[in-house]
């Protein structure tokens, strides 16, 4: 386990990524990963460096100062990705992991098992219920979900944990300055119920490009932060779900579980790509792709008195079984 | 220590001697610590300074602020910059700039400008200031090299002066990465003080500590009770006094009061405190006592910071002020230039202990007030502006700011940066920190405690105060009252009972106005607040203030102990409203009626009969709504006073009318009830109440 970064680096971290409400360009999370191993993966020497880049940021240290006391007075800060509070199963996307992260709420929320629900913004009513159904399950099983902020799918789960009593953590791609004076999401947060997280800074400046660029970026945190991810409903070859499945099939940083259902071609293709199958009920087939565990003990997450359903030959078939996932 | 740092240290002390030998020739030295404080700033990142006024501390600011790049930031409470500042900054080549308040239009602009330009060095603001919108918009894209914190025990919530905007200051050193070098300095601050800053500058700060004895100063304490024996005292013995000097008072009123009567008996002074309009005023008087215009400025504790003018004569405390540390603040003003003496007398009065309890229950919002503001903005989770909020929580404006500032402070609430700022609720679970504010009380008591003592030392008074600051190393000072064993100015009298007889008559005869309410609160029906009132009251008259000794007692004992009011207050009552109304044809008093009973009613018949003016009954109650004194703000009086009050049937209203209550206070029955005679047909009405129980201080 790799140790925190002290205050004084994830200041650093902040300074040289962070964007605030001044007219200096932070470093991308490109331009970091590539100076950051340039330097030995060592934030004293990159500050050290003399990189001019570097060097110009690094003038705003006492300045950033009242930018942090606004966010601050609004209950969000600034997290590094060595520091306490920042997801740690992020890192597992190595230079795809964001280098700061700004939040909002209880961050030991992010300590718990998640199950991730990502899908369109466009849904049905069958979308609807099966998400809930699902949704209550893992509930039920001591899972918290994460999503991202959107409508549809998003917001459905994150209705339907919170009414089944369980918590939730937010990647939002956008400002969520304005997430924020959502009267129900205020409460969740308070009640530390909800976490917020978002690689964008509430000081960005909006505008339709960025937003759908950073839609693309989140979802793999999403899938990050899971212990698997659940595709209700996908475009086939296009839109946010699609791309993110695909691209987390591709690089295998989760598990990837999709609703097979006969109607969606684009669920349909991403369980070729590798997606695991899940029925209407939830279960997994064993015959599929990933067979799962069997035995009544496999899963410590479910509650004591509930039976695990079996199909007609005995196999246990459960949503999730968590040996396999980590 | 390694070589390498030992060379670096070297280096430092060179480099910190060229400027101070540039500045002041060859022969000039560091004081004792002066070095150690400049070198832990550049080296040790976060550096605290507690030692006397006098001492240079702006010294280390100004060679530190040459030896760093970028600007160097200095938050500072002084609306002027001090002549030795501007000599010192001047020696050095160091461009500075003063922001403040008063800094407005054109002129600010270019200035914040320059700023971002990089043309001054060293920049000076108010805490206030610092938060502005466009001095924050400069900041963001300046390079801050040094961060400077001028009479930082402001900060600690056991500093005896404990602003809020210091508060928001705490969270920023916090905050500021230690790359960048902090340094705060103070000449007041005890252990505890000082313990509470370590938490904000760190563990590892630099604490740079020196002896507290002013060694000029010459003490001594009066024990005179009433308010006028110490005017009478000061009446005969402030031209005594060398040179000008400060007289500080608890409040704003004894400020103005002292201040009137101290020039209508022939001296120059002029009075100090905070008020909105009073900016520009205040730096007239600062500049006044500057140049030796005025023989003394009648002063709260607004003048008390860094104010660092050589040849204060002396400063006389009207009143005990609350905190040991707060009175030798104030007497460190005194007694300046090298060899100067000073002379400091601190009276004591008897009203002193109770205005010290008010503040102290004052001090912070109760948890209802915190609630309601806390839920009122969750309920609107996009945010209230400030005087939604009023209308939403049935709290006093003042209490209400103070509120706000708390909750601002505890991170409960912020504000948004809408183009007319709304506060909005933080995301953060809430619960009323009573614990916290109980044990600031408790502390401030103890303080007032403790300030009791001092009244009663027999040993040295220079000593017990330095004490008190946890320095330990004061001697007896040999020039005290208690040192002396007789006064410390021999041309000194004492007041002559005679005289103070008199003025105590004279003070107790004085009448409060009553000014107009000029705009509604609220747009209900025909009474629109953006409009000023086209119809207004007259400035009316209350006999004296609630309580207040003489007629002020007389009104709260028969209020509430007696049948009636008594003759002695119709027969005032009288003589007052025909000296101020003489001839000017008032036709009928009447008197705001009320449900409960009959003292008012009867003392508006007893007064129109010994003045001659017909006794009209013009006005009735409805007998809903709720007593007056229990609504919190103008919002709430006044819906209350309109619920309750009704132009009597069939009333013929003559044009000039005398309207008459025993007790005003937020004045709003008073205008409701004008309102509607008005409507009746009078003209002018003419307020009289028997007793003010506002507060204001």
């Amino acid at each position: 386990m790799s140790t925190y970064f002290s205050k004084q680096e994830s200041d650093y971290i902040t300074i040289l990524c962070g964007e605030f409400d001044d007219s200096y360009s932070p470093l991308t999370r490109s331009e970091f990963w590539k100076l950051y191993h340039k330097y030995g993966d060592s934030v004293q020497a990159l500050v050290d460096s003399g990189e001019e880049r570097v060097e110009e940021l690094l003038r705003r240290s006492g300045s950033v100062t009242f930018s942090l006391e606004k966010l601050e007075q609004m209950g969000i800060r600034p997290v590094a990705f060595r520091e306490e509070g920042f997801p740690e199963r992020l890192t597992r996307l190595k230079d795809f992991c964001p280098p700061l992260l700004y939040t909002c709420g209880d961050t030991n929320l992010r300590l718990r098992r998640h199950t991730g629900y990502v899908g369109s913004r466009d849904i049905g009513e069958e979308d609807i219920r099966w998400t809930e159904s699902m949704v209550r399950k893992n509930v039920k099983d001591g899972f918290d979900i994460v999503t991202g902020g959107a409508r549809g799918v998003d917001s459905v789960s994150l209705q339907y944990a919170l009414a089944a009593g369980g918590n939730a953590v937010l990647f939002l791609p956008d400002n969520f300055k304005e997430k924020l004076k959502d009267r129900d999401i205020l409460q969740g947060v308070m009640d530390g119920r909800i976490l917020l997280y978002s690689h964008v800074s509430p000081f960005a400046k909006k505008n339709r490009h960025s937003f759908v660029a950073a839609a693309m970026e989140r979802n793999k945190f999403i899938y990050a932060q899971s212990v698997a991810t659940v595709v209700v409903r996908s475009d086939l070859g296009k839109g946010g779900t699609w791309s993110g499945a695909t691209e987390t099939l591709k690089h295998q940083w989760a598990v990837v579980f999709v609703w097979d259902n006969p109607a969606y071609p684009g669920n349909q293709k991403l369980i070729e790509l590798g997606g695991r199958a899940l029925s209407d009920e939830g279960t997994t087939d064993s015959g599929r792709a990933g067979a799962e565990q069997t035995g009544a003990d496999s899963s410590e997450a479910k509650d004591a008195g509930d039976p695990p359903d079996k199909t007609t030959d005995g196999v246990q078939l459960s949503l999730f079984d968590m040996k396999d996932f980590k | 220590m390694g070589t390498g740092e030992g060379k670096m240290v070297q280096e430092i002390y060179d480099k910190a001697l060229a400027i101070l030998h540039e500045a002041y020739g060859e022969d000039a030295d560091f004081h004792p610590g002066q070095y150690d404080a400049i070198e832990a700033t550049l080296t040790n990142r976060r550096t605290l300074v507690v030692q006397k006024t006098g001492w240079g501390k702006s010294l280390v600011y100004f060679i530190s602020a040459k030896m760093t790049k970028g600007i160097t930031l200095v938050v500072s409470p002084l609306l002027v910059l001090m002549n030795n500042q501007r000599e010192a900054a001047g020696l050095m080549k160091l461009s500075c700039i003063q922001l403040n308040g008063n800094l407005t239009g054109e002129i600010r602009s270019q200035v914040l400008k320059d700023i971002g330009k990089g043309l001054y060095k060293v920049v000076f603001t108010t805490p206030e200031t610092l938060y502005k919108n466009d001095v924050q918009k400069v900041l963001k894209d300046v390079e801050i090299g040094l961060f400077v914190v001028d009479e930082c025990h402001c900060i600690s919530d056991w500093g005896h002066d404990f602003r809020l905007e210091y508060g928001m200051l705490k969270q920023v050193i916090d905050r500021l990465p230690e790359n960048v070098p902090v340094l705060g300095t103070t000449a007041t601050a005890n252990d505890r003080v000082i313990e509470d800053l370590k938490k904000q500058f760190g563990e590892n700060v630099f604490l740079s500590r020196g002896p507290l004895t002013r060694e000029s100063l010459h003490i001594e304490i009066l024990k005179l009770p009433t308010r006028a024996e110490r005017y009478i005292w000061l009446k005969d013995n402030l031209k005594k006094l060398p040179g000008t000097g400060i007289i500080y008072c608890l409040t704003h009123s004894d400020c103005a009061n002292l201040s009137e009567y101290l020039n209508a008996e022939g001296y120059q002074t002029r009075p100090y405190y905070s008020e909105s309009s009073k900016d520009k005023f205040n730096l007239e008087t600062e500049k006044l006592l500057k140049n030796n215009e005025v023989k003394a400025v009648v002063a709260t504790t607004k003048l008390g910071m860094g104010y660092d003018k050589k040849d204060i004569g002396f400063v006389v405390h009207f009143q005990t002020p609350p905190s040991l540390v707060a009175y030798y603040q104030q007497i460190g003003r005194a007694g300046r230039a090298d060899g100067a003496e000073a002379y400091c007398y601190l009276m004591t009065g008897e009203e002193d202990r109770r205005i010290h309890e008010y503040f102290i229950s004052k001090a912070f919002p109760t948890e209802a007030q915190e609630r309601a503001v806390v839920d009122a903005l969750t309920e609107h989770a996009d945010g209230l502006r400030k005087y939604e909020l009023s209308a939403y929580s049935n709290i006093a404006t003042k209490a209400l700011d103070k509120t706000i500032a708390f909750l601002l402070k505890s991170k409960m609430i912020y504000f948004g940066d809408e183009r007319s700022p709304r506060l909005h609720r933080a995301p953060v679970p809430y619960s009323y920190p009573g614990a916290q504010y109980e044990a600031v009380r408790e502390m401030k008591t103890a303080e007032l405690n403790e300030m009791g003592q001092y009244l009663s030392e027999t040993g040295c008074l220079s000593k017990f105060v330095v004490n008190s600051l946890n320095d330990y190393t004061a001697k007896v000072c040999g020039k005290c009252r208690n040192c002396l064993g007789e006064k410390i100015l021999a041309t000194v009298t004492d007041p002559d009972p005679a005289e103070v007889e008199q003025l105590k008559m004279r003070m107790n005869s004085k009448c409060i106005p009553i000014p107009p309410r000029k705009k509604w609160p609220e747009n209900d029906n025909g009474f629109d607040p953006t409009v000023k009132m086209q119809k207004l009251n007259e400035e009316g008259i209350a006999l004296a203030k609630y309580g207040a000794s003489g007629y002020g007692e007389m009104v709260a004992f028969d209020k509430y102990h007696a049948e009636d009011f008594r003759e002695e207050l119709v027969a005032r009552a009288a003589e007052v409203l025909q000296q101020k109304l003489r001839d000017q044809g008032y036709a009928a008093i009447t008197n705001i009626p009320s449900g409960r009973n009959l003292k008012v009613k009867n003392f508006a018949m007893k007064l129109a009969e010994r003045t001659g003016i017909p006794y009209m009954d013009l006005l009735s109650v409805t007998g809903s709504g709720e007593q007056q004194k229990n609504m919190q703000n103008s919002t709430y009086q006044f819906r209350n006073a309109k619920e309750k009050l009704k132009l009597e049937d069939g009333a013929h209203v003559p044009a000039k009318v005398i309207l008459v209550d025993d007790m005003v206070d937020s004045r709003w029955t008073l205008t409701v009830a004008g309102r509607l005679l008005q409507n009746g047909g009078a003209q002018n009405v003419f307020p009289f109440c028997l007793a003010d129980s506002s507060v204001n201080d």
